[in-house]
């Protein structure tokens, strides 16, 4: 159809005309089928009086005898284009031919536009008796007139409006059909269209950001291996040795001799220590953790810090219990970001404790008031309320946490005393990088403490995390 | 955008219903349709799957002529509501004069309908239409459901938010014509300050809505679900 053409403005605003919706093939026959049952011929033509179908009916003889007659072929070319002109109005409008016969016009209607007209006939009406041609001339002959006349279908007004009506309501039905697929067919190949083009845009910018992302890829891990191989091997070296000289492999140690060597292997392993943090911070600085976000075994990856962590609580002679809700719904996280997040926890409450205190791991979940800011870009009537987290805190029976210090103890290289760096050791990255982590989740920590009584960190972790679950509306 | 055309003596809006998969959208229109005097509307097009999702559009047009003889027409589309259809959502959108976002009043489809909203602003902008120019109201549909969000609740997320807010039960056509008269009259508020339409049409605000919005007269056969 013609309409299909026009690509360029959206099919939805399109404005139709009668010729894009009639369906050229399939009209016809169902118009001639009309004629033939109700032997009247009709018309259908558009606003600019185009005939779009043309039926003939039994008037064809009646009226080519007409037509012989100089004055018939004046009067009936003038009705011709009478109907032609005619305006077709909301109702059905009578046009009476000189002969008698007559014709119906009908507005052909499409969402309350006017498209074109119905002409239907003509007729002969069988209320009216047909009136005297005899002023045609000479040879017209009344009796052959007559003859020709009684073939042209005879029926009373209400019967042909009727069947006038209902033939165009056929119509207007077969329109909205054609008007209904060309709608449906130009909307699926403009949503393809659009479905293309935005995957190849996608393509594209996927395609570079990748290969910006090996580039760089390639320069991070070269960074990362000249750094661990530059500070970590001669630690190494150092650490092997020094264990070698305290298994007495270079000869039997003296006791002073035992004791400063000791001094250089534990401080060559928190050295090692400092440089793993350094480098676990310098990445979540640069914004370069690289979670690996999966549904994860919350039970299982808690268990199996606690184990970890069981040897050295048992040395400050620490006792780690666990409170774990029944049913905790699954956690979309990195498996391995999140037991260092509850090791780091658990070794601060192991190390800023006294020796007979106690560490509680409580896990459950938390339903936690949404903060407005995140969904500016929604009205607030569609806000949703509340935010699902797994909550995990571990409380400690420690030294606690003085009120004004607590902003601060996120800080790197920070701690409480700086006197305590050398009385608990440690970077002071720890909780830096818990905090990192947490945030990398989506999530938030928060500490409550009493000094001398022992602190609480609470770590919140959304179930379904944003940034890590993706997925929206499609785009 | 509306299509003005002085010759013709035509004016044709486009108002879209937009919202989560499941909404009410359809049944919306599908409510119009049956309180709507049928002299003032067409044939509603719906183009369904087997299971009644809608698959790529509805369609219905309401239309009157003013006394001047100007044809005034809205036609009222709904845009497909799962996610795969975004880029059919996206070509209904296409000039769209007003915006009724049907929301899912239960409880467990807040997160829907954020994510569908948050869609249909980049779908606007896609079609380089700003939300924030074109008029919006929002319907609650599902009133009627049990785990559906406390009549207080919607009231007071309505006070908070800037958009018109209405409840709806549109199954039973409740709320549903209230709502359009307000996306009708917002519409129309707009584009008489964007080209001076009650001028040009010679008619005012209530006329448009009234005129389009002339209830059946007869009383209405029982709608089924």
């Amino acid at each position: 159809m013609s309409v299909l053409d026009n690509t360029g403005d959206s099919i939805l605003q399109r404005r139709f005309t009668l010729g894009d919706l009639v369906d050229r093939q399939i009209l016809p026959e169902v118009c001639n089928g009309y004629t033939e049952l109700f032997q009247v011929g009709f018309k259908l033509l558009d606003q600019d009086g185009q005939v779009l179908v043309d039926t003939r009916g039994a008037n064809e003889e009646f009226c080519s005898y007409l037509f012989t007659f100089p004055q018939g072929k004046q009067l009936c070319t003038r009705q011709v284009s009478l109907l032609r002109q005619a305006q077709a109005a909301e109702n059905a409008v009578n046009s009476e031919c000189f002969c008698g016969l007559r014709y119906l016009i009908l507005p052909v209607k499409h969402e309350g536009n006017i498209l074109g007209k119905l002409i239907f006939g003509p007729y002969q009406p069988a209320e009216s008796n047909p009136p005297a041609l005899d002023y045609l001339g000479e040879k017209f002959r009344p009796d052959v007139a007559g003859r020709l006349r009684s073939a042209v279908r005879r029926i009373n007004e209400e019967v042909a409006g009727k069947v006038a009506w209902h033939i165009l309501r056929v119509l207007e039905a077969m329109l909205y059909i054609s008007y209904k697929h060309v709608l449906t067919s130009r909307v699926h190949l403009e949503s393809i269209n659009a479905s293309y083009n935005e995957l190849q845009q996608k393509n594209r910018t996927l395609q570079e950001s990748f290969e910006r992302l090996k580039e760089l890829d390639r320069l991070k891990s070269n960074f990362l291996a000249t750094i661990s191989h530059e500070l970590r091997t001669p630690l190494t070296s150092i650490i092997g040795y020094s264990e070698m000289l305290l298994e007495g492999l270079a000869g039997q140690l003296s006791p002073e001799q035992h004791e400063y060597v000791s001094t250089v292997m534990e401080k060559g392993e928190q050295l090692l220590g400092i440089i793993n943090s350094i480098l676990d911070f310098s990445k979540l600085e640069a914004g370069r953790v690289q979670l690996k976000p999966q549904q994860i075994n919350v039970k299982d990856l808690i268990r199996g810090a606690l184990t970890t962590m069981m040897p050295i609580a048992r040395k400050a002679q620490v006792n780690i219990s666990l409170a774990m809700a029944e049913n905790l719904p699954p956690l979309v996280a990195d498996a391995e970001k999140f037991s260092q997040i509850l090791l780091n926890l658990l070794s601060n409450a192991v190390k800023f404790n006294r020796p007979g205190g106690r560490v509680e791991v409580i896990v459950d979940t938390f339903n936690r008031q949404r903060d407005p800011k995140q969904d500016a870009d929604i009205p607030a009537a569609l806000r949703p309320v509340h935010d699902e987290y797994l909550r995990l805190q571990v409380r400690d029976t420690g030294i606690g946490i003085a009120a004004n210090q607590l902003e601060r103890i996120f800080d790197s290289f920070y701690q409480v005393d700086g006197s305590s760096t050398r009385e608990f050791g440690g970077t002071g990255l720890g909780l830096t990088i818990v905090r990192g982590l947490v945030e990398a989740h989506g999530g938030t920590i928060e500490v409550a403490s009493q000094p001398g009584q022992g602190s609480t960190f609470t770590v919140l972790l959304p179930l379904e995390p944003r940034a890590l679950a993706g997925g929206s509306d499609g785009t | 955008m509306v299509q003005f055309n002085i010759q013709q003596k035509e004016i044709e809006i486009k108002i879209v219903y937009y919202g989560p998969a499941m909404s009410g959208k359809t049944t919306n229109l599908q409510a119009i349709h049956q309180l709507v005097d049928p002299q003032r509307c067409g044939r509603l097009m719906i183009l369904n799957t087997a299971d009644d999702r809608t698959l790529f559009f509805d369609l219905m047009p309401v239309f009157f002529r003013t006394e001047m003889g100007f044809s005034v027409k809205v036609k009222i589309f709904t845009a497909p509501g799962q996610i795969m259809h975004n880029s059919t959502r996206r070509v209904i959108l296409q000039g769209a004069d007003g915006i009724v976002f049907v929301a899912d009043s239960q409880r467990d489809l807040i997160k829907a309908n954020n994510e569908s909203w948050r869609g249909m602003v980049s779908n606007l902008k896609l079609n380089g239409l700003d939300i924030n120019d074109i008029p919006v109201v929002i319907q609650f549909n599902k009133r009627d459901l049990p785990n559906a969000r406390s009549d207080s609740e919607i009231d007071e997320v309505a006070r908070r938010g800037k958009e018109p807010v209405f409840k709806a039960v549109a199954i039973k056509g409740e709320g549903v014509l209230e709502t359009l008269d307000a996306i009708l009259r917002l519409t129309w508020r707009r584009l008489d300050k964007a080209i001076a339409i009650g001028q040009k049409l010679r008619l005012d605000e209530n006329s448009f809505v009234d005129n389009l919005l002339r209830r059946k007269s007869s009383p209405l056969p029982e709608t089924g679900r």
